[in-house]
């Protein structure tokens, strides 16, 4: 249920869509491709970024859903979580956590975007709603019936979801904001800089964050 | 790129193209359109400093508060905690922790005073709680049949395989199968309030509005709900009881909407528990009608237990805890610490980076002045 119904779409459409530098650069400097040819971009930097990112994040869920459930009377009418609750709230994180960094990955934001990336956290939130809703007939167990519901009443669980997803994206978003743009955008700089009556766009895009000012506003493409 | 002119395309999408010496040669192009030639109409983001030092300082501005108010809120949550294991030698419980045997006809008793320090308001939650108590195996949390538990007539009679070995005993089906439902909590644990009369005045206990509503109504039915009059001992015939309980399952409890299966107490134990240490809601002590009195006024009590529960033989512990409840639930701090945490960690980090922004920016601006 993961990998295919709430998590592989947006990729699909960041891995088609994605335009990081935009198209009129490219097709005035080729020499870009060589920068990812022959699986340049794969290096051991890159992958042990997203290992240590994906450890963190496993720790940070687990570890501060286990703290809160030291005391697993979460709701209001002294009722008691149990453990297929705490497997929910994991997994909600984790399932929002993951669509949110690609949406913070994305940079040329097309309707299909919108439409998987939002359409995907609302699919899970229906399909939670659904499936715990009925008693299915087949099934011999019946562990999340009602789980997803009676966990979204409780004040408490609302509240871990929303700091976890907002813990474990900070680091991308100090990256983001730390990072001097490499790589093509440090070309783009160059590239602008020497050449005359560059226009407006891509330079403000090239600059780091923190030296960009509001005049610098985000642009739509048609 | 070769100039080439396009002609009509066919229906499978190729553009067919007169080439050079009067041939057509089918182009492998893709069609002009938006979607295949990523002319899309997009908004591309750029992250200015403008937008996020706000969210910084917005994000701390909000969290803070909320994590002062949990805080707050957490220790106003009063709570006490009587383990009645019986580790000591001089626990008053200590000689029914002994020589356990689960046939004694004779049920051990045994008394711990104790005294609440402030008077509890509003309705106060009485738990038990275990430790070292792993519900959370993997194997133990399949060990159960729900829709045996759903009122199936036909489960009733023939577990599922999950519930093995706790399926069958002496030929006959167990109801209810399964390792969680044989390992049932049985101890019971009543209250008095020693008046400064001398009187010892007992405490009612309610034990309906324990478990989930969802579970008692739709998840737990007896087999043969539907039919009136039923007589739960006649629905049971052909099957036994857990080899660990003292009575069947039709005997839980006198009334009838809290007797075989849909049993608040059996509810309640049969959710698993996440941790090895955890709680469960025995009893609810509602607030006096009255409304002038507090539910339990500071004073001396006395819990009596019937000690049923063996847990010395795996090292657990065994605790009676009475709590008031908010509406964030019991007594944590965790949640209210966490949020001043992050609402200060970002509150610093927008103003750091509103100093770095402040100094590159001079820094540009004056580059700029002398370019």
């Amino acid at each position: 249920m993961y990998n295919i119904c709430f998590t592989s779409m947006p990729i699909l459409a960041y891995s088609l869509l994605e335009q990081h530098i935009c198209i009129e650069v490219l097709l005035d400097n080729a020499t870009l491709y060589r920068e990812i040819a022959k699986n340049a971009v794969l290096r051991w930097g890159t992958f042990l970024y997203w290992t240590v990112l994906g450890v963190f994040h496993g720790l940070l869920f687990f570890f501060g859903v286990r703290f809160l459930f030291s005391n697993p009377a979460l709701q209001d009418n002294g009722q008691v979580f149990g453990n297929w609750s705490y497997g929910t709230i994991v997994f909600t994180v984790l399932v929002f956590t993951v669509t949110l960094k690609l949406a913070l990955d994305t940079r040329h934001w097309t309707w299909i975007n919108h439409f998987v990336i939002w359409g995907s956290l609302a699919f899970y939130v229906f399909f939670s709603f659904f499936w715990g809703g009925i008693i299915w007939p087949f099934l011999r167990q019946q562990r999340l019936y009602f789980v997803f519901a009676n966990m979204l009443s409780s004040v408490s669980a609302w509240l871990v979801i929303i700091l976890l997803i907002l813990l474990s994206l900070l680091p991308e978003i100090l990256l983001v904001v730390f990072r001097k743009p490499r790589g093509p955008h440090a070309r783009q700089k160059k590239m602008v800089q020497s050449s005359v009556g560059g226009h407006q766009s891509p330079r403000s895009s090239a600059r780091p964050l923190l030296m960009r000012t509001f005049s610098d506003e985000s642009n739509t493409v048609i | 790129m070769m100039a080439s002119s396009y002609n009509a395309k066919d229906e499978d999408g190729h553009i067919t193209v007169t080439g050079p010496g009067g041939g057509t040669l089918r182009s492998k192009k893709p069609e002009n359109t938006a979607f295949k030639q990523q002319r899309l109409p997009a908004w591309q983001p750029i992250l200015t400093a403008g937008t996020v030092l706000p969210a910084f300082f917005i994000i701390g501005l909000i969290f803070i508060p909320i994590g002062i108010g949990l805080y707050v809120t957490s220790n106003n949550i009063k709570e006490f905690e009587v383990d009645y294991t019986g580790v000591d030698m001089s626990s008053p419980c200590f000689n029914c922790s002994q020589n356990f045997s689960w046939n004694s006809t004779t049920p051990c008793t045994c008394t711990i005073p104790f005294f609440l320090e402030q008077p509890y308001e509003s309705n106060v939650f009485m738990y038990y709680g275990l430790s070292n108590f792993y519900q959370n195996h993997r194997r133990y949390v399949k060990s159960r049949d729900d829709s045996q538990l759903n009122g199936d007539m036909t489960s009733l009679k023939e577990p599922s395989k999950e519930c093995e070995p706790y399926a069958y005993h002496d030929n006959k089906p167990i109801a209810p199968c399964g390792a969680i439902a044989n390992s049932m909590f049985n101890d019971t644990l009543e209250l008095f309030y020693n008046d400064p009369n001398g009187t010892k005045v007992q405490i009612p206990l309610t034990n309906i509005g324990i478990a989930w509503w969802t579970d008692k109504h739709v998840k737990f039915k007896n087999p043969g709900a539907g039919e009136a009059n039923q007589n739960l001992t006649a629905v049971f015939q052909g099957t036994t009881k857990p080899l660990n309980w003292r009575r069947p399952v039709y005997e839980l409890d006198a009334a009838a909407n809290n007797n075989g299966f849909i049993n608040e107490d059996f509810i309640v134990w049969m959710r698993t528990a996440a941790l090895p240490t955890f709680r469960k809601l025995y009893r609810i002590i509602k607030s006096p009608s009255n409304g002038m009195m507090p539910t339990m006024p500071r004073g001396n009590y006395t819990l009596e237990v019937v000690y049923n529960y063996p847990v010395r033989s795996f090292e657990g512990r065994k605790r009676m805890i009475l709590s008031t409840i908010s509406w964030m639930g019991g007594k944590n701090p965790f949640l209210g610490i966490a949020y001043i945490t992050v609402g200060s960690v970002c509150f610093f980090l927008g103003v750091v980076l509103l100093i770095i922004h402040h100094k590159c920016g001079n820094r540009n601006n004056s580059a700029d002045i002398s370019n």
